[in-house]
């Protein structure tokens, strides 16, 4: 991969793989873009169309990389008079179709960190940018416009509407977008349901399914837009093993088709065995940040 | 928004008994604004033809200065009727009847006891062609033009007329004599001895208490005031032709006696003060559609708090405030329009008993309502009127809007965060 050669032409060895994106400093972006540039002034002097276009796709990945970029990121909570910081300072740079599990003891700022990547909550310091967004700037209504197009959410209890069927629950997200025909919203609904294999449940109202496929109607609901980016606070903390493992697969399956970005906020094993990167939170800081080879992953 | 507006409709159905009750609540405020209308207006219709039968008829003719100082009965600016005033009288469009009066001030004594009243001279067959009084009569009847009392009491003397109400308050009785202590136009006291030859009960308070009816005539004498009246009051087929009658004989009238007015019943002051009470009796209805209003503000806060995480999720999938108050709005107005539908239905069955069968105040009361001033004696019906119908419903629906804004406002703003986690 391209990744792993420009890595390799900034000094980084093989085995400094596991160096995070968070440690890739603004320099290394630099450094990043140029070697992108130059790449293309090589391609075009080879004159040889194909190779231009693997190599332009290629840069173009380099270049959209980045989907997150926090900087500094601190969050203090007030309650009475006592200030409680639930995040003390965090660096992270997020790919795109990265799988990524957050994960650490309770009260260590995972839900936090989700939701300032989630456009929900503000930092009280620091920097956030989504793709080429700073969103700290942002008001209430921008924020919900960027969740709105770019952000799907998965949680732990699925928040469905209890009114409206699977098919509904999902409509709704891609309703908000407004962009499709009636028989391409349909087609697209039916598709995502299909995918998350729940072809033939469209009909039922939520309180007719199971937990399991509750959290499938979540999930087509958190694609169906077709989102840059979902984040999944505990989805498989109501759910026994085999059902978490079904609705995981699902998830691997999404990023793996639609190159979607995941982001899981957990205590749960299996979640993090699927992860291709774990990220360990304590105490409000990165402790921990390390990318698994292909192999080590579950599936 | 379309998708909103589904939403909003299904969540109608979210908790059934929740939505009934709050429409029910509607309904009834609904209902009883609709009832209460038609029964209101039945009673202004009734007190406008308890006025127009024992009081003003449909139009009067007097003296324009006359007409300014009415309420003081004066003896000056009266007037006399000629064959040629009578004349354009009959001939005016729709005419039945009309009756020549002379008011006056009195002091009625029982021998005892003294209490002022208003005297009323007539002339009985005309005024029978004018006023409902006829079948008013409990003990009695209306004493005529020739007959002079020939009872008992060797004593022939003039004949009275008066309410039962005011009868008993003097303690009288049919034929006992009464004294009207009068002043005449000299400013001279005088006295008008009569016997009670009918007591009368109607729905007119002024009629049953305040009023003695004498003979035109002698009472002209008493007062000295030759064969002037102080007003003609004239019948006619529909009180809807007063008003326009009314400018055509003043016309008419003005080029002969330049002084004199033709005043129709709907100018009258007492009919200013029966719409009055029915503006007065809207502001209590008011305040039952408020209640509605409430219950309104009620029913969204509970939806508002069991759909806290629902609300969250929804900001989180990036609606904005105004969307989210939009459902909540949305859903107030469907229990609005659904209490005001049923309201109608409820209404529509009400409104057709009242119609119908009326409402017996006196069976329901076990009192006579006329003694207590309000202008009803016997059943009142309803009227129609799908103004009312309208009105309601539209204010409840408007009630329905406005009273849901401020917690769906609280419940979408809301932070998200805190909403999903229950923070």
């Amino acid at each position: 991969m391209i990744r792993c050669s420009i890595l390799l032409r900034m000094g980084l060895k093989k085995e400094d793989d596991s160096v995070t994106w968070s440690m890739v400093s603004n320099r290394h972006f630099l450094s990043l873009r140029l070697i992108s540039f130059f790449q293309l002034g090589f391609i075009n002097k080879g004159s040889r169309a194909c190779h231009l276009n693997r190599a332009t796709s290629d840069v173009m990945e380099v270049i959209k990389m980045a989907l997150l970029k926090l900087k500094g990121v601190t969050k203090i909570y007030q309650q009475g008079k006592i200030e409680v910081p639930a995040l003390r300072g965090i660096d992270l740079i997020v790919e795109e179709g990265e799988f990524t599990t957050i994960f650490g003891p309770s009260g260590s700022g995972k839900t936090t960190l989700l939701n300032m990547i989630g456009c929900l909550d503000k930092p009280s310091s620091g920097s956030i940018n989504f793709g080429n967004k700073e969103l700290v700037n942002l008001d209430k209504k921008n924020l919900a416009m960027i969740r709105r197009h770019n952000v799907g959410f998965v949680f732990q209890s699925y928040n469905l509407i209890p009114v409206l069927t699977a098919f509904e629950n999902v409509e709704f997200a891609i309703r908000l977008i407004n962009k499709h025909n009636k028989n391409e919203l349909r087609d697209k609904v039916m598709k995502i349901l299909a995918a998350v294999g729940l072809e033939g449940l469209e009909n039922r109202k939520p309180n007719e399914l199971s937990g399991g496929q509750k959290q499938r109607v979540a999930i087509a609901r958190a694609l169906v837009k077709e989102p840059k980016l979902v984040l999944a606070d505990e989805p498989s903390a109501n759910l026994d093993s085999k059902t978490s493992e079904e609705v995981l697969e699902v998830m691997v399956k999404m990023n793996k088709e639609l190159g979607t970005t995941f982001i899981f906020s957990t205590h749960d094993p299996l979640v993090m065995d699927y992860a291709r990167r774990l990220i360990e939170i304590r105490d409000g800081l990165i402790a921990k940040d390390q990318r698994r080879e292909q192999d080590a992953v579950l599936n | 928004m379309l998708f909103l507006t589904k939403l909003a409709f299904k969540n109608l159905a979210r908790h059934k008994n929740r939505t009934l009750i709050t429409a029910i609540i509607i309904a009834f405020a609904t209902f009883f604004y609709i009832v209460m209308d038609s029964l209101v207006g039945g009673m202004t219709e009734m007190s406008y033809e308890t006025i127009i039968d024992y009081e003003a008829g449909h139009l009067q003719i007097s003296n324009e200065e006359y007409w300014e100082e009415e309420e003081k009965l004066p003896l000056k600016n009266l007037f006399s009727v000629d064959g040629q005033m009578m004349t354009a009288i009959r001939n005016i469009p729709g005419y039945i009847g009309s009756s020549p009066e002379l008011s006056f001030q009195a002091r009625l004594n029982n021998g005892s006891d003294e209490l002022p009243v208003i005297g009323r001279g007539v002339i009985p067959e005309a005024f029978e062609e004018v006023f409902a009084l006829g079948n008013q009569f409990v003990e009695g009847s209306l004493f005529t033009s020739t007959e002079l009392f020939s009872g008992e009491s060797p004593v022939v003397g003039y004949q009275a007329v008066l309410g039962k109400r005011l009868a008993e308050l003097m303690e009288l009785e049919l034929g006992d004599y009464i004294i009207l202590l009068v002043k005449d136009r000299n400013e001279t006291f005088n006295t008008i001895e009569a016997q009670i030859c009918g007591l009368v009960h109607t729905s007119n308070l002024n009629v049953n208490q305040y009023l003695v009816y004498l003979p035109l005539a002698p009472v002209q004498e008493a007062l000295s005031v030759g064969n002037e009246v102080s007003k003609v009051v004239i019948r006619m087929e529909n009180k809807n032709l007063a008003t326009g009658a009314a400018v055509k004989l003043e016309n008419h009238l003005r080029s002969h006696n330049n002084y004199l007015g033709v005043y129709p019943w709907s100018g009258l002051e007492a009919i200013s003060f029966a719409e009055a009470q029915n503006i007065e009796n809207q502001v209590i209805l008011t305040i039952i559609l408020l209640i509605a209003a409430i219950a309104i503000i009620n029913t969204v806060i509970l939806a508002a708090l069991e759909r806290r995480e629902e609300i969250g999720m929804m900001k989180a999938m990036g609606l904005q405030n105004n969307e989210v108050v939009y459902t909540f709005v949305l859903e107030s107005i469907g229990i609005g329009i659904l209490g005001g539908v049923i309201g109608v239905l409820m209404g529509i069955g009400g409104v057709w008993m009242m119609i119908t069968y009326g409402l017996d105040f006196e069976a329901m009361f076990g009192m006579d309502m006329a003694s207590f001033g309000m202008p009803v004696i016997g059943k009142v019906y309803g009227v129609w009127n799908p103004a009312a119908f309208v009105k309601v419903v539209s204010f409840g629906i408007i009630v329905s809007f406005l009273a849901s804004i401020w917690p769906a406002y609280r419940a979408a703003d809301k932070d998200p965060v805190k909403t999903i986690y229950h923070r």
